[in-house]
């Protein structure tokens, strides 16, 4: 028997990476072959596998399923059998046949194949399937088990996330902290498990925080974050500590005793680090802010700019804090002092708009037309929403036309000619807009609704019918539906479809 | 012996009783059936023109008391008429105005009685002017102080009525009576329906007579063929749940049918289709394909009606639609949990007409259930396969998603949400959705009420003592 060459095995194990890479970038990580079984291969069952795989990539999930038998049938003893019965099952389940998948796809793969790498994913599978079908018992016993039985392997670590969400929605508070001390402490940080593990992590360390015991929810995060990040985490937490014993009256002077040590902590790692201070001064600031003491706020943000100069990051939180006192023309003259002329001018324009001063707010949106054309569209399309705002309807349609955001822009102008009385120059625009596959749907409604407006029940109706017919899938047909329901107490409404 | 005058009164107050016991039936024990009712409560119709007839030349005040006694009956007769055509919200709209009507007559009796009482009642004695006088009939009351005592007595008199006529109400409304639903009796195998249609190829034997032979031939008669069509292609009509013959549930009884029941709820249009028959021709439908005996009328019901159902005595199925807004009370929350985990009933909810129904649906829910979480039910679920395997979810318009929701517990499903507004393909004329889907929608409500059924039967076969 001949052996093959190095430099062609080498080849192929590079093409098939690459090809692998490329076509497998849809499937997950439960879908994936391994690269050994597939080097096992011969090369017309790795084509039947792919032809299979490209339909399931593709969506065409019976085809795909079809496919996956024709391999299990000419080549039962072919080393991918257990993936393509794993693949059948997991087709099975995109097909919305999770019981099949469980009994005649997971279960035989651990029957038949007991000792391959593909049953032990199918057994992760069988307990996703019975979550899949709401059976929680049989899914937190599949899970339990697949942690005992490979806990050190990826489904263990599944298995426990899975678990964790069981435990809160159920408020099981002593297994919710025994799966966030095993993925926190216990479990091996490889790279598909380091994301969870740190979700766990935090998740824990808030879990001490919030019931006072800070020692334990550092030591949570010291499994992830040492030196300054960790501390930049600690901080972080106990502010959220603070913000969340603030709630009860119970823990407010707990609150306010955490808040006094994290202020002090802050003002000392300013000292430790001084290419931090800046952010460390506008954390304290926050802090003041989040204890009720807005005075010492602004203390800190006029300490920071005597010591760092004053820039826009700065002026945006003073703004922000005018804001939130209703001194409205001090944060304005604020946002006019912005180095960042456009930044600040969006922000005095939509203090207008709030204050409902609409013709100041055009103002600021034409000098930002001169100062900013890039984005000309953006301010056209503002300016058009203050002029309907003012019910000016033709100075809203001027400047809707000089947007160029079809069939956005359509729709909006067809609007405003329906506000204007001229449901015929809407009803053209809303035609236009059917050109469009994804707006033909609403289009076709807004036709409806303005030959209602013109007083045409006839042909509103038949047009709210058209909508039910044409698009029986989409929201649109929805809509139309109850509308004849309950403004015309019309049930024929010529729907009707099938999920699939 | 009775003299001749007084046998009428005495028949009628027979009558009386006889009809409150109707009343009742119909509003909380729902024994009778529907034209035994209509029948109950049109023989109201010769007595009050007896009554009528007899006191038209009496005094005014007896003629209009006459009158307002009849109103009573006869405003029961008229708001029960528009339920035989299904007609439940005009039967609800006569019902909310004959209430506002019997209040206002009730207080014009009551303003009469104090105007009358007051003119009649004796003046207080001049002796005891320092004790306090407590009857309402006198202006000089002492909690109707010293100015406007009429007008105080008045709004007394009022405040008093609308107390007394509120609190009947609440009793009346709020009747729940003990209510039983049972199953048919029957059983059998959880399978799918299927119609068995043997084409049988009957290849006709050909005689060739040769007219010069001389041998005779004798073809058979027509009439001795034996096809057996009967047989071969009959349907399999007949299912069940446990041990037992026939078409029906092992737990069930002999007089028991299948209902369906539809919730009525605050905040929302809950008798959306019904008036276009959509409750009554699932029903029939079922009956039809299932072989089980099934009641004659679908039963609107109150939330807080389920209560009254003991338990292994209580409805499998419930239905509830609508387009608008879900609002339950903390208590009916809780009638709908114990119903659903306690009773083993099951909640099938439609979406009417709006993606915001699906919301209000499932915030209820999970009020309800709130550690459950909904799933989407899959396509080889039972309740998607027996008794008819359904490939597609029918959908006449979607309102949201575009599969069907379900609440596990212990591997059953105790609610089932459907987004397509599934009871307007069961309504006449199926809203003009084509046949297939009207036709899969009837086959899914099928399923669903058989679900419910099996599995509450499963659940009663199973706590057998």
């Amino acid at each position: 028997m001949k052996t093959p060459r190095p430099r062609l095995l080498f080849l192929i194990v590079i093409l098939f990476t690459a090809f692998s890479s490329l076509s497998h970038a849809a499937l997950s990580t439960l879908q994936q072959i391994e690269v050994a079984t597939f080097e096992k291969m011969r090369d017309v069952e790795r084509y039947q596998i792919k032809i299979a795989e490209k339909h399931f990539l593709a969506g065409k999930f019976k085809i795909a399923l079809a496919e996956y038998e024709k391999f299990l049938t000419l080549y039962e003893k072919s080393p991918g059998a257990p993936y393509a019965q794993l693949m059948w099952s997991h087709t099975m389940m995109n097909l919305k046949k999770p019981k099949t998948a469980l009994r005649d796809g997971f279960q035989s793969v651990i029957d038949y194949w007991p000792e391959s790498h593909e049953a032990t994913i199918a057994a992760y599978c069988m307990g996703d399937s019975y979550r899949t079908m709401g059976e929680v018992k049989s899914a937190q016993k599949a899970f339990r088990f697949l942690i005992m039985k490979y806990p050190d392997h990826e489904i263990a670590v599944r298995s426990r996330t899975d678990l964790l969400h069981y435990a809160r929605l159920h408020q099981e508070m002593e297994e919710r902290l025994s799966l966030l001390n095993q993925l926190t402490f216990g479990v091996k940080r490889t790279d598909a498990a380091k994301e969870t593990c740190i979700k766990a992590a935090h998740e824990l360390a808030e879990l001490h925080c919030f019931a006072q015991k800070l020692a334990d929810g550092k030591k949570a995060l010291a499994t992830t974050y040492a030196g300054p990040a960790l501390f930049d985490q600690v901080c972080n937490l106990s502010a959220k500590t603070v913000q969340h014993l603030l709630k009860e009256p119970k823990t407010r002077p707990a609150a306010l005793k955490l808040g006094g040590q994290l202020l002090a902590t802050l003002r000392a790692e300013t000292l430790v680090r001084p290419e931090l201070a800046k952010d460390l001064l506008y954390r304290v600031a926050e802090l003041h802010g989040t204890l009720g003491r807005p005075s010492n706020t602004w203390t800190v943000y006029e300490e920071i700019g005597k010591r760092f100069g004053v820039e826009d990051g700065l002026r945006s939180r003073q703004a922000t804090w005018f804001l939130a006192r209703e001194k409205r023309d001090q944060a304005r003259r604020i946002y006019g002092e912005f180095d960042d002329k456009v930044t600040g001018q969006k922000a005095i324009a939509e203090m207008y708009l709030e204050e409902g001063k609409i013709n100041e707010a055009i103002e600021v949106y034409r000098h930002l037309l001169e100062i900013d054309g890039d984005h000309s569209g953006d301010y056209f399309w503002s300016i058009a929403g203050c002029y309907e705002k003012l019910s000016d309807w033709k100075k809203a349609i001027a400047s809707y036309r000089q947007v160029d955001r079809f069939p956005a822009n359509y729709f909006a102008i067809a609007k405003c000619h329906r506000r204007l009385g001229e449901q015929k120059e809407a009803i053209i625009l809303y035609n236009q807009c059917k050109v469009n596959g994804k707006a033909a749907p609403e289009a076709t409604l807004q036709i409806g609704f303005t030959y209602e407006e013109s007083k045409d029940k006839e042909k509103a109706i038949r047009t709210f019918q058209l909508t039910c017919k044409r698009y029986p899938k989409s929201g649109q047909a929805s809509k139309a539906h109850s509308h004849l329901q309950n403004k015309y107490d019309i049930n024929v409404t010529l729907g009707g479809t099938e999920e699939e | 012996m009775l003299t001749q005058s007084k046998r009428p009164i005495l028949l009628t107050g027979v009558y009386a009783v006889l009809w409150c016991l109707l009343w009742i039936d119909a509003h909380a024990w729902f024994r009778l059936g529907m034209w035994t009712l209509t029948i109950g409560f049109l023989s109201a119709l010769p007595l009050c023109s007896y009554w009528i007839r007899r006191q038209r030349h009496a005094t005014a005040v007896v003629r209009r008391a006459v009158l307002s006694v009849c109103y009573l009956p006869l405003w029961q007769l008229l708001a029960h008429l528009p339920l035989l055509n299904f007609s439940y919200s005009l039967a609800a709209s006569l019902i909310q105005f004959g209430t506002a009507g019997a209040f206002f007559l009730g207080l014009a009796w009551a303003v009469w009685w104090i105007d009358r009482a007051t003119k009649r009642a004796p003046e207080p004695s001049k002796k005891n002017t320092k004790k306090r006088t407590w009857d309402p009939r006198q202006l000089v009351a002492w909690y109707f102080g010293n100015k406007n005592n009429k007008l105080r007595q008045s709004l007394f008199t009022l405040l008093t009525y609308t107390v007394i006529f509120g609190i009947m109400a609440l009793i009346l409304t709020r009747l729940s009576g003990c209510s039983l639903y049972e199953s048919p009796l029957g059983g059998g195998e959880e399978t799918q329906l299927k119609q068995i249609v043997k084409i049988q190829k009957v290849i006709d034997k050909k005689y060739v007579i040769n007219p010069y032979s001389s041998v005779l031939f004798n073809p058979p008669p027509i009439d001795d063929v034996k096809l057996e069509v009967l047989e071969v292609t009959e349907h399999l009509y007949k299912i069940g749940q446990g041990k037992g013959d026939g078409a029906g549930f092992s737990a069930g009884t002999t007089r028991g049918k299948v209902r369906f029941i539809r919730l009525k709820y605050d905040g929302g249009d809950w008798e959306q289709d019904m008036d276009r028959g959509s409750d009554l021709n699932l029903l029939t439908e079922y009956g039809v394909r299932t072989g089980h005996p099934v009641s004659d009328r679908p039963e609107p019901m109150e939330i807080g009606r389920l209560k009254s159902f003991p338990a292994r005595k209580s409805p499998p199925m419930v239905y509830m639609t609508g387009q608008q807004n879900i609002n339950l009370s903390a208590k009916e929350l809780k009638i709908m949990r114990s119903y659903l985990l306690e009773h083993h009933g099951m909640l099938f909810g439609d979406n009417g007409g709006s993606s915001g129904w699906e919301g209000q649906f499932v915030s209820m829910m999970q009020k309800v259930l709130p550690r459950i979480e909904p799933i989407s039910v899959y396509l080889d679920h039972t309740i998607h396969r027996i008794p008819y395997p359904l490939p597609r979810l029918p959908i006449v318009a979607p309102h949201g998603r575009s599969s069907a929701l379900g609440w596990v517990v212990n591997g059953r499903l105790v609610a089932y949400y459907h987004p397509g507004d599934i009871g307007d393909a069961w309504a006449d004329g199926h809203s003009g959705v084509p046949r297939e889907v009207w036709e899969s929608s009837y086959q899914l409500g099928v399923n669903i009420i058989y679900y419910a059924h099996a599995e509450y039967n499963k659940w009663l076969e199973a706590t057998k003592k």
